[in-house]
Parts: structure tokens; sequence; C-alpha cells
């Protein structure tokens, strides 16, 4: 479904992915770990355009999408959810949710109708906030509001950045099976995460990114059962 | 006792009736602040524009033409205007280091050249538009004049019509959002420059309009569209930079304090008088009425 092969990305003269090559199956929920400040916000945000790589290729479906902008990335299924939510504080969550289904094939109202009811059922809370300003919510509220305004866009693939950053307990565990509810919906997640205790049993499969390269690639048992990796770059 | 009361009122009354013109060109330069971040040296001689676009309509076809057929043409030549501004002279900078600075130098650049074009093509004389409506109409004993009125309603039905445009349409959300958060709007896929494009746009348009309202209470002169945009900026700043429902308290606040200077001490003190407003408003709100950032 996706595929990245030798991406390099650089910040000015630093080169912050180095010859990163991975791959997502239809369906699949993909973990990206590795301890913090090595690169793995800047894969999320190559993948979806933010960023241009310098070189190499990212194809999605088959097609060619590293040079491709957000806009055209979104309109293909693609939807990014930033770290740091990025919503859009002095609207109110329905206008955030609104605005989340923008590209093209989910701007149809009965698209968005439609859309817009799911994400009231999976996300019950969002109604009630529906007239609330994206400001005023809290950490886990917000969260929550980012990735309803990620699925508004009907995503096919959804990559994640830290979603349970700056969560309470309670809350990550919940964040984390609403994105196992997700991905059994059959929508590919790439989800980067440094929280690899609590996320585990979401993770099928893993890359582990260090100092902007892959340094491991497995099932979650290897992964587990690989004493180096756990110590070195998870730090469990 | 009721003299003073009613000679107040009237002072009053007369400033809110000027407030019109003031409201739509400050919601025009706030909105390209907010939006993409450009402060907009040339929103005067936009209005320029507007006003001798409308002249150049009466003077070719004055028997043929109302104001209603002005506005339908000078509102997409005006729009196009906007749109190819940002498209040709601020995309480009953009891309570059303290590009805000650049935009700045641009479009004060372009307002000298609009300003020169427009001296070359009609010439120095002042110039004037028609008055479509005269009379005053006297309530409780205070004329309230006719065409002011009109203005004012005009005016009033357009923020309104651009309060729903920001909340009901994609693009208007979008250009909020833009103004909010420009990662997340492109998160979401909404493509940043035509978006800019748009708001340089209507922009232009409110320019455009309150040049015409401008152009038909004043002269029309080429450098003429300077002193108001001077007075859209106190306006602007007194209201919070980027806020539009700042720049419109604000310019109804200001247009009365411009009736009560000008009757009390006259016009010439109107000017510095604004600038002490804004400077006593800086001191206890630094980002304006409605400012935020």
């Amino acid at each position: 479904m996706l595929e990245l092969e030798n991406i390099n990305v650089y910040y000015g003269e630093f080169r912050v992915l180095k010859n990163i090559s991975l791959k997502v199956e239809p369906k699949e929920l993909v973990a990206v770990l590795g301890p913090n400040g090595h690169g793995k916000s800047t894969l999320l945000k190559t993948i979806c355009g933010l960023i241009n790589p310098e070189s190499g290729s990212i194809r999605y479906d088959g097609v060619e999408i590293s040079h491709l902008s957000t806009e055209q990335i979104t309109e293909m299924g693609i939807v990014y959810i930033a770290e740091d939510r990025n919503l859009f504080p002095d609207m109110t969550v329905m206008e955030n949710l609104r605005l989340g289904a923008y590209n093209k094939n989910a701007r149809k109202p009965a698209i968005v109708k439609r859309n817009l009811e799911f994400v009231f059922e999976f996300f019950p809370r969002l109604k009630e906030w529906s007239k609330r300003k994206a400001g005023t919510l809290s950490g886990g509220e917000a969260r929550m509001c980012a990735i309803g305004r990620g699925l508004m866009a009907a995503p096919k693939f959804i990559a994640i950045d830290e979603p349970s950053l700056g969560l309470a307990p309670i809350i990550r565990t919940d964040v984390f099976s609403k994105i196992a509810e997700i991905n059994n919906t059959g929508t590919s997640v790439l989800l980067v995460e440094q929280n690899v205790v609590e996320s585990a049993r979401l993770i099928e499969r893993s890359y582990i990114i260090d100092d902007g390269k892959i340094v491991f690639e497995g099932t979650k048992d290897e992964m587990f059962n690989n004493d180096h990796v756990m110590k070195v770059f998870l730090g469990a | 006792m009721d003299s003073v009361f009613y000679q107040i009122a009237g002072i009053v009354t007369y400033g809110l009736l000027a407030s019109g013109s003031y409201i739509l060109m400050a919601m025009g330069l706030s909105l390209i602040y907010g939006v993409s971040g450009v402060f907009n040296y040339a929103h005067g001689s936009l209005l320029t524009i507007g006003a001798y676009i409308a002249w150049l309509l009466f003077a070719l076809f004055s028997q043929y033409i109302n104001y209603m057929m002005v506005f339908i043409l000078v509102i997409p030549v005006m729009f196009y205007i906007g749109v190819g501004i940002e498209t040709i002279i601020i995309r480009p900078l953009r891309r570059r280091p303290n590009w805000g600075f650049s935009a700045i130098i641009a479009t004060l650049g372009l307002a000298l050249i609009i300003d020169a074009l427009i001296f070359i093509f009609f010439g120095p004389l002042l110039k004037t538009l028609p008055r479509p409506i005269t009379g005053s109409i006297i309530v409780f004993g205070f004329p309230l004049n006719n065409y002011k009125m009109v203005i004012l309603l005009v005016t009033l039905i357009l923020s309104i019509s651009l309060g729903l445009f920001f909340r009901r349409t994609l693009i208007g959300l979008s250009m909020r959002a833009v103004a909010q958060d420009g990662t997340g709007a492109r998160i979401v896929g909404i493509p940043l420059n035509k978006i800019f494009g748009y708001t340089f746009g209507v922009s232009s348009v409110l320019a455009g309009i309150s040049g015409i309202f401008l152009g038909s209470s004043y002269n029309l002169s080429p450098e003429g569209g300077w002193l108001f945009f001077i007075k859209a900026f106190i306006i602007v700043a007194v209201g919070g930079i980027g806020s539009l429902k700042g720049a419109f308290y604000a310019a109804v606040m200001l247009a009365v304090l411009e009736s009560i200077v000008s009757f009390q001490f006259g016009n010439k003190w109107v000017m510095p008088c604004w600038f002490l407003s804004l400077m006593i408003i800086l001191i206890f709100k630094p980002k304006g009425l409605c400012g935020e950032r």
C-alpha cells in the first residue's frame, strides 16, 4: 500500500532521514518507534507532503507521491494527524471537523454527513463539544478532535504522530483502543510512538529509527525478544 | 440642558453615519494581515483604483449606467486585481527568508506605482463621483443624511454577509483556518496559495467598494488613498490587527470620535486625536481591542 525507498530528508545541511525504506501493507498497523528527535515526526511529515525528500521514492498504491503537495496527497486518502494537533483554536469543534473534510473526495454534503455521523458515533463526546472552541479543549479532548478531524477525510491510510503524548494514563489507553478500532475498520495505520509498553498490544510490526536510520525491523515478538533493541533504543 | 443633549446626540449620530466606509476599508486591511500575514501598504491605492474605475465608467457611459451596475463591474475587477497582486508580487516573496519585510517594501512600491499610473492616465485634477442620493430626513430634530444612511446600510449588509461567508462557506472557513493554524490548514488539504489569493481578492473588493463610497463623499485624487490608508491603519491597530470584529468596532468608535473632534476643535485635530486614542488603547490593550496576537 505504502512503500518508502531510500528516502533522504535534509533540514538545511543536516540530514534528518538517512536512506529510510519502509513498507505498510493494506489494513496493517505499523509502528515507528525510537527515541525523540531522531526523525520519526519528519518521516510522517515527509509521507504526507509537508516536507519534500531530497531523494528516494514514496509509492502509494503504486503511484509515486514524493513530489506531490499535501493537498494532492490528502485527496488520495492519506491523512496525517500531527503530534501538536494543529487544530484551529478559534473555530468550533464542528468547524474543525468540517474542515477535516476539505479534500475534494470528502467534501460532498452527503459524504460529510455520513462521516460526521461516523465520527460522532466513534467519539460521542465530540458531539457534546461540537459548539466549543477547539482552543478551550484539554489535551485529551483536543487529541480526540484531531483524530476526528482526520477521520472526516475518509482516509484509507492514517499517519499518526505520538497520539499518547501529554495524556493521562487512562485517556492514553482510550486513545490507543480507538486507534485499534480505526485499524479494524480496514484503515492502514502508521503510528509513531515513544510509549512502547502501552502501545505494544496495538503493534503488529515495527521499525525503530535511531539517528535518522532504521536500526530494527520486525514483528512485535521479534522486537520484544531482542534484548539489545529493547535496552538500547527503547529503554525498556 | 436639552439643547446640549440634542447637540451631543446629533454629533454622535453624524459620526455613526460616517462609519460605513471606514468599516469596509478597515476590514479589508485587517483581513489580509490576519490570513496571510502581509501588511498591505497598497490598500489605500486599491481604494483609489476602485473610485477611479467608477469615475471612468460614469465618464464613458454616463447615461446608461447607475451605481448598481458600477458595483457589478467593479467587484469582479477588484477581486482579480487582488488575486493578481498576491500571485505576481507576494507569492514569489513568500519562499524567501524575512519575506514579511520584503512584502511591506513590495506593497509600498506597488502603491507608489499605482498612484503614478493613476496620475498618468487621469491627470492631477480632482474628480468627483455623482451623488446618487441627496437630501436628508429629520428625525427627532437631527438631520440624517440620506446618502450616508444608504452607505451605512449597505455596509451593515456587507458585514453580515461577510460574517456568514466566514462561518458557512468552505472558502470562508478555510481563510479562518489558514489564519489560525497554517500547518493545520495544509494537513487537511487546504491549498494555501489559492486561499491567500482569494483573501487578497476579497480585501481588494472591500477596498474598492469603500473607495467608491469615499470618492462620492469627497473628491478623487491620485494620492487620495493615503489619508484613508492611514485611517484604516489606525482603525485596524485600535481594533486588533487581523481581527474583523475589532476593525468593525474601532471604525465605529473612531468615526464618532472624528465627528466630536471636528465639531469641537475643527477638522485638523482629527488625525492627532486618532493617534492619541490609538496610543492610549495600546497602553492598556497592547494587542488592540479584539487582538489575539
